[in-house]
């Protein structure tokens, strides 16, 4: 990736991130029983964190507005701190009832368009990738102007759970796009990151009104219902007009819409971070003063005592947030991040997990292919473990007995387990 | 004179319900949970009640707060910070209950006719320490089975035996003196399995038996059982509030505000919640709709707890134990079969086989 000449040449924009809302976020719990998906974290950072460190690197961005219909106090200290991070106004926009993925953009138009962005940067909450927006926003100035798709080609038994777009090789315009197919149609796919200009929220607003409305469904007609959903009702109608261009993206990109894909996308970020940004990481030597000046965390918490200089036991890219305890005698990796507050004791074994705040694992505990929800306690010599497809999950509390085995399971939040259990949902 | 309800944690086993709101606040027979209790508490003379908690929500707060008034009895909260047990909680809020008075302590999850005053007459007339409710079950061997002679003095407990020793069972309900304070500590310790029988080789316990109804109802099958108990008592007791029509089969409770539309067969055993909506011919059998539920036309539900705000489409059929969580929606002709679904879902297909659906 060649570093851009000038960034000024960049116009003015904005960016709206789409958190959604609780009663949509179904397919992730039982995590999302205690935490809104966008603030999960993946990689050691809260999901929505990465899409606004990468907007607060595009030069002239003005603002970033989450717009969902989750309760506000739920954002409220996560935007206070991260705006005084990144140094970049945050605001919540809160729809009333859920509004489709435009229909919200449209609604909060005048907010959007305050201040005059030549663009505006659209993301969806619940994709991780590398972020490239200034080289998509460059694209968007020098060959769309319209509206810009940002897309990757992925394999063609993976394409179809996605929107798949058909290119004109020459000129990149968006020629055909399907949601979902059942057959083959493109292995070029939407990564639910665009670029519009101002006019598209007009656009979305003529269909609120009816005066735009090829792909309505009659269900939508209904006077109730105000949901306008973008790929369908936007996108779709403009293929193949000379609007809509892609952009495609090199690096890595993947949805989380359920807790397995919060694993494989937090194993994505901490791969990234190992190639591209290795001092984010938690090596045998670093030293504590290092690993706390490197990643900045949501919660403020005081260093682990007497942890400053022991070597850890760590293997492939590993994130522990500096509060954490960890015994040197335990093994970690790859592919594991530790929140804040957690105790990892003598002997454990932890591999292909995300192990949330102030958690605790105790003596010879073995956890793989797994994700620890908050406070939960792993009992001695206890085993959990998942596969990568279906992954054990605890929600927040979860208390094992010492010595059991708990396999494939997902597990509601303050269960306490006494006894193995294999491949089922423990309410 | 005051008494301790023994509320516990989260209330797990009566999920996906409790996702929603605290145990004690879901309504049971039209009524929260622990209302049943405190209203009988309050009949007997009982003007201070406390909740031993060890998780308190807000919605929990709250609601007392507002409902104290209208009880016209004073509820307080006494809440453990560490786990302690089914006794320790009770040592932890002496200094609410200790009025130099007996006191009650019942557990929440139990719906039954209790006998209050029979207990508080018996209890001054043996001068024992407590006296503990008992009362007569099928299957003895997955409770604690209570073993007391002809004068009702206990002389002990065997949990979940194995072979038969005796069918009457403790119904989770006690009277005690303040005296018992002195043999509790104030940590993880179980009322069965600790304190009881070591009060019981002193002599100091009294059986007295229940002749009503019986029911726990923390787990959804158990509930609808429950239901079905307290709907017969209630045609006995009050007979006036139990719905009759050619619409309505054997007991039917049905609150005042709920409506319901033409052509409908409900019943046997149904609770139809504040605000519901049934549509016209609706059948329902052995089934609770929670407050704000519609049920729309032609649909037929069977032995299942519907969640509050739910929307039920047209030709669905629900049986087997179905509990669905807050505000789920099933679309029209729809079959669930013994399904749990969390608050929020919308079930758009068949779900043939009992399933979990998150």
């Amino acid at each position: 990736m060649t570093e851009p000449q000038t960034l000024s040449d960049l116009p003015k924009t904005k960016a709206v991130i789409l958190v959604g809302g609780a009663s949509k976020g179904t397919r992730f719990r039982p995590l999302s029983l205690d935490l809104p998906k966008p603030l999960f974290p993946l990689g050691g950072k809260p999901m929505i964190e990465h899409h606004i460190e990468a907007c607060a690197r595009v030069p002239g961005l003005m603002e970033v507005i989450l717009l969902g219909f989750y309760e506000e106090s739920l954002f409220t200290s996560f935007l206070e701190s991260t705006s005084e991070r990144f140094g970049i106004p945050m605001r919540y926009l809160r729809e009333a009832k859920s509004l489709g993925t435009a229909g919200g953009l449209s609604r909060y138009s005048n907010a959007i368009l305050s201040g005059n962005p030549k663009a505006v940067f659209v993301l969806h909450c619940d994709v991780g990738c590398s972020f490239p927006l200034i080289n998509l926003l460059r694209f968007h100035t020098q060959k769309s102007q319209e509206f810009t798709i940002l897309g990757k080609v992925v394999k063609p038994e993976e394409a179809r759970k996605y929107g798949c777009m058909v290119k004109d090789p020459n000129t990149f315009e968006l020629l055909h796009y399907a949601e979902k197919p059942s057959s083959v149609v493109s292995e070029l796919i939407n990564c639910g990151v665009y670029v519009i200009s101002p006019w598209i929220l007009d656009y979305i607003g003529q269909i609120r009104s009816g005066s735009q409305s090829p792909n309505r469904l009659s269900f939508y007609m209904d006077k109730e219902n105000d949901i306008i959903r973008l790929e369908q009702e936007v996108i779709m109608p403009l293929a193949g007009k000379g609007k809509i261009f892609v952009f495609e993206m090199e690096g890595f990109w993947a949805q989380v819409k359920e807790p397995k894909a919060a694993l494989r996308c937090s194993e994505l970020y901490l791969a990234y971070y190992k190639e591209h940004k290795p001092e984010l990481l938690t090596t045998p030597t670093t030293s504590l003063r290092a690993r706390m000046d490197g990643l900045l965390f949501t919660r403020s918490q005081k260093p682990a005592v007497g942890l400053q200089e022991t070597r850890l036991n760590i293997v492939g890219a590993v994130y522990i947030h500096p509060s954490a305890k960890v015994e040197s005698s335990a093994k970690i990796g790859p592919n594991v991040t530790i929140a804040a507050g957690v105790e990892i004791s003598a002997g454990a074994r932890l591999m292909n997990c995300i192990i949330l705040e102030d958690v605790s694992v105790k003596e010879h505990a073995f956890i793989s292919h797994s994700i620890i929800g908050w406070g939960s306690v792993v009992g001695a010599w206890t085993r959990v473990q998942g596969t990568p497809d279906n992954p054990t999950i605890f929600g927040a509390g979860v208390a094992t007995e010492a010595e059991i085995i708990v396999r494939n399971c997902t597990v509601l939040p303050h269960k306490a387990l006494n006894e193995s259990c294999h491949q089922q949902i423990i309410l | 004179m005051k008494a301790l309800i023994l509320v516990g944690g989260y209330g797990t086993r009566l999920r996906p319900l409790t996702l929603s709101y605290p145990k004690p606040l879901v309504e049971f027979c039209n009524k929260p949970m622990v209302f049943h209790q405190i209203e009988a508490l309050a009949a007997v003379g009982v003007n201070e009640v406390v909740l031993a908690v060890s998780y308190q929500p807000q919605a929990m707060q709250d609601f007392l707060e507002s409902e104290q008034q209208k009880l016209g009895i004073k509820i307080t909260c006494s809440r453990e910070t560490e786990p302690l047990g089914t006794a320790g909680p009770i040592k932890l809020a002496e200094s609410l209950l200790n009025d130099g008075e007996p006191f009650f302590v019942l557990n929440s999850d139990i719906v039954c006719d209790y006998p209050f005053q029979k207990m508080l007459d018996f209890h001054q007339m043996h001068g024992g320490m407590g006296t503990i409710l008992v009362t007569q079950v099928e299957e003895p061997s997955k409770y604690g089975v209570v073993l007391f002679d002809k004068d009702g003095k206990i002389e002990r407990f065997v949990e979940k035996p194995p072979k038969f020793v005796g069918n009457r069972i403790n119904a989770g309900a006690y009277l005690f003196n303040p005296a018992i304070f002195q043999k509790l500590l104030l940590r993880a310790t179980s009322i069965e399995k600790e304190v009881f029988p070591e009060l019981a080789a002193e002599g100091l316990l009294y059986a007295v038996e229940l002749d009503s109804f019986w029911a726990d109802i923390g787990q959804p099958k158990d509930y609808l059982t429950g239901m079905c108990l307290y709907l017969s008592n209630l045609r006995n007791k009050e007979p006036q509030n139990i719905q009759y029509g050619p619409e309505f089969i054997g007991n039917v409770l049905v609150d005042p505000s709920a409506k319901i539309g033409q052509n409908c067969r409900l019943g046997p055993d149904c609770v139809i919640g504040r605000d519901c909506i049934v549509e016209d011919g609706v059948r329902l059998i052995r089934t609770t709709l929670l407050p704000g539920t519609r049920v729309k036309s032609h649909t037929w539900i069977s032995d299942s707890i519907i969640g509050w705000q739910c929307t039920i489409g047209e030709w669905v059929r629900i049986e087997n134990n179905t509990v669905l969580g807050e505000d789920v929606s099933v679309s029209d002709e729809i079959y669930v079969n013994g399904a749990s679904v969390l608050p929020h879902k919308n079930v758009t297909t068949d779900i043939p086989d009992p399933t979990i659906l998150m």
